[in-house]
């Protein structure tokens, strides 16, 4: 396939995250923010179902010979890194109320927090360049290589793919509960 | 009924299917069976010796030569710019990890052809294109490029060219090997560096 | 959630939506795992036997090997295999996966064995063949010493 035409369908695709994004709401910081507080448990609803329709798809695809999974990426995992990298990103997320994709999203429709979040972000990403050799060794450290879940537990694919779909369904149904139990209907009215 | 509880029971049928269906693994044939036999019997996918010489010569950076051999006789000996996976420890890697760049041309090489063949094969039956094997093996090299001679009293310009690079090609290979572990090691990791540099992307 | 309600009276009624989509999937894998044209899905147990050279024996050895012994010839014309007393068969490598011959491969009770006279092509088929689940097959060969070194490095 022409390289031309791998960045086509990129955009494509892009164009059509990003209206979807945009579509179910999230470029309100309150809807984003609503799934830690609970009032509002829209994202993980949407994209634990992004991900477990993709998994299922992906996984009948390589069965039937229509995708060969070895050629699909698979991130590098290190320990250290994801712990530290996760709290930063969770603390951010629920004081900026955006991730980096939705924070996109925001400021493509003209959304001040989500042009300052963005540049917030741009700041992070210039810090992290620039202090790259003090914090190398914690960047680095305990690497696991590209693993997979189901090879680390030690169970099959497909066995891995019903049991995340149970808990999908476990999780929204305890969502629902949340959203309850958390209400606030002076902002979910609004946004 | 709620249009959500229909789809979560959909999504949890297709999920029981795939629960009790063997799904291919990380080291899993992919390719269709007549597709991967046509590629088993296409004579493009060898390189012969004097096409590695040539390759070891010009210091082709877009070929990675690599030596199924235990570890132990690759340290004694390998052909130079190679580098070192054992055939019984292919399956253990993340294919991807060496295959996955399709500017480089890996060629496969052992003793003999068997080894080497069968690498051929589980590579290309997971859809990696760049892949070929160097026909004969480091015996066919050690006889032909390493033992070449020429006896006569004329000699075309073709065969000229051979025996330049087969003299060439040998001559780097006595070197190369005679340098001490440390060195040989140094030399071959710059070689890897350089070759990662020209392909690019993320480390 | 209600249970009876999910799983009660009128199943097919409540799920018409869901079961056009999961019906013919479950289909297609049960004709996809019926079927023995594909490839084994764990390619490293498939290729065990390479990994512990168990699958190369010599024309010397074939005397010895318990069974009845099937002997393909991937090459046209019988070359050195003409006055063994075993069963030889001529499959040339490109057809060995046609239904005819492939059914002769795989339920052969007895030991198979691949010979040509470019040991690459018999290495090649036999990886081939047993990705597809053919077991007890291996490579007739008249230089069982292929891997090993030969020429010390000068």
């Amino acid at each position: 396939m022409p390289e031309w035409l791998d960045l086509l369908i990129a955009l494509l695709i892009g164009i059509g995250f990003g209206f979807a994004l945009e579509q179910a709401g999230f470029s309100s910081s309150r809807k984003l923010a609503g799934m830690f507080y609970g009032y509002d448990t829209t994202v993980i609803k949407v994209f634990f179902t992004a991900a477990i329709v993709a998994l299922v798809g992906s996984q009948f695809m390589s069965y039937f010979g229509l995708l060969n999974l070895n050629l699909v990426f698979v991130n590098e995992f290190y320990v250290t890194a994801s712990i530290v990298g996760g709290v930063i990103m969770g603390a951010g997320f629920i004081m900026g109320g955006f991730c980096p994709g939705t924070g996109l999203s925001a400021m493509s429709i003209g959304k001040i927090d989500a042009m300052v979040f963005f540049s917030g972000g741009l700041t992070g990403a210039f810090l992290f360049a620039e202090t790259y050799p003090w914090i190398q060794t914690l960047a680095n450290g305990s690497y696991k290589g590209p693993v997979k879940i189901n090879e680390a537990l030690g169970i099959s694919p497909g066995l891995f793919t019903f049991l995340l779909i149970l808990a999908a369904a476990a999780m929204f149904w305890i969502a629902e509960l949340a959203e309850k139990r958390f209400a606030r209907p002076e902002i979910t009215n609004e946004i | 009924m709620n249009t959500r509880v229909k789809f979560m029971v959909g999504l949890i049928g297709l999920g029981l299917i795939l629960a009790l269906i063997p799904l291919p693994g990380r080291w899993s044939i992919q390719a269709k069976p007549q597709n991967l036999l046509s590629q088993a019997l296409d004579e493009k996918t060898y390189f012969t010796v004097d096409q590695v010489a040539m390759f070891v010569v010009s210091e082709d950076s877009s070929v990675q030569l690599i030596d199924l051999r235990p570890q132990e006789e690759f340290r004694k000996a390998n052909i130079p710019g190679s580098i070192n996976i054992p055939y019984n420890e292919l399956l253990n890697n993340d294919p991807g990890r060496f295959f996955n760049n399709g500017n480089t041309k890996n060629v496969f090489y052992s003793n003999g052809d068997f080894e080497s063949n069968y690498a051929f094969i589980l590579a290309r039956g997971m859809n990696f294109k760049n892949t070929f094997v160097m026909k004969g093996g480091l015996n066919h090299w050690l006889k032909t490029v390493m033992n070449s001679s020429f006896t006569g009293d004329r000699i075309s310009a073709r065969e000229n060219a051979l025996f330049e690079t087969r003299t060439r090609a040998g001559k780097l290979f006595t070197e190369i090997n005679s340098l001490p572990d440390s060195l040989k090691l140094k030399f071959m990791e710059a070689k890897h560096s350089a070759a990662k540099k020209l392909d690019g992307g993320c480390e | 959630m209600n249970l009876k309600r999910l799983f009660g009276m009128n199943l097919l009624k409540r799920y018409r939506v869901v079961i056009p989509v999961v019906l013919p999937i479950f289909i297609l894998v049960l004709f996809r795992s019926i079927g023995p044209y594909h490839f084994k899905t764990d390619a490293k147990k498939q290729a065990e036997p390479s990994f512990l050279k168990t699958n190369i024996v010599s024309i010397g050895q074939t005397d010895y090997m318990p069974g009845n012994k099937l002997i393909i010839n991937l090459d046209k014309g019988s070359g050195i295999l003409d006055g063994t007393r075993n069963s030889v068969m001529g499959i040339p490598a490109d057809s060995v996966l046609k239904k005819e011959y492939f059914r002769i491969i795989r339920n052969h009770e007895g030991p198979v064995l691949l010979y040509s006279s470019e040991p690459g092509t018999a290495a090649r088929i036999w990886m081939v063949l047993s990705q597809m689940g053919c077991e007890n097959i291996f490579i007739l060969t008249n230089d069982p010493g292929n891997e090993n070194p030969k020429h010390p490095p000068q």
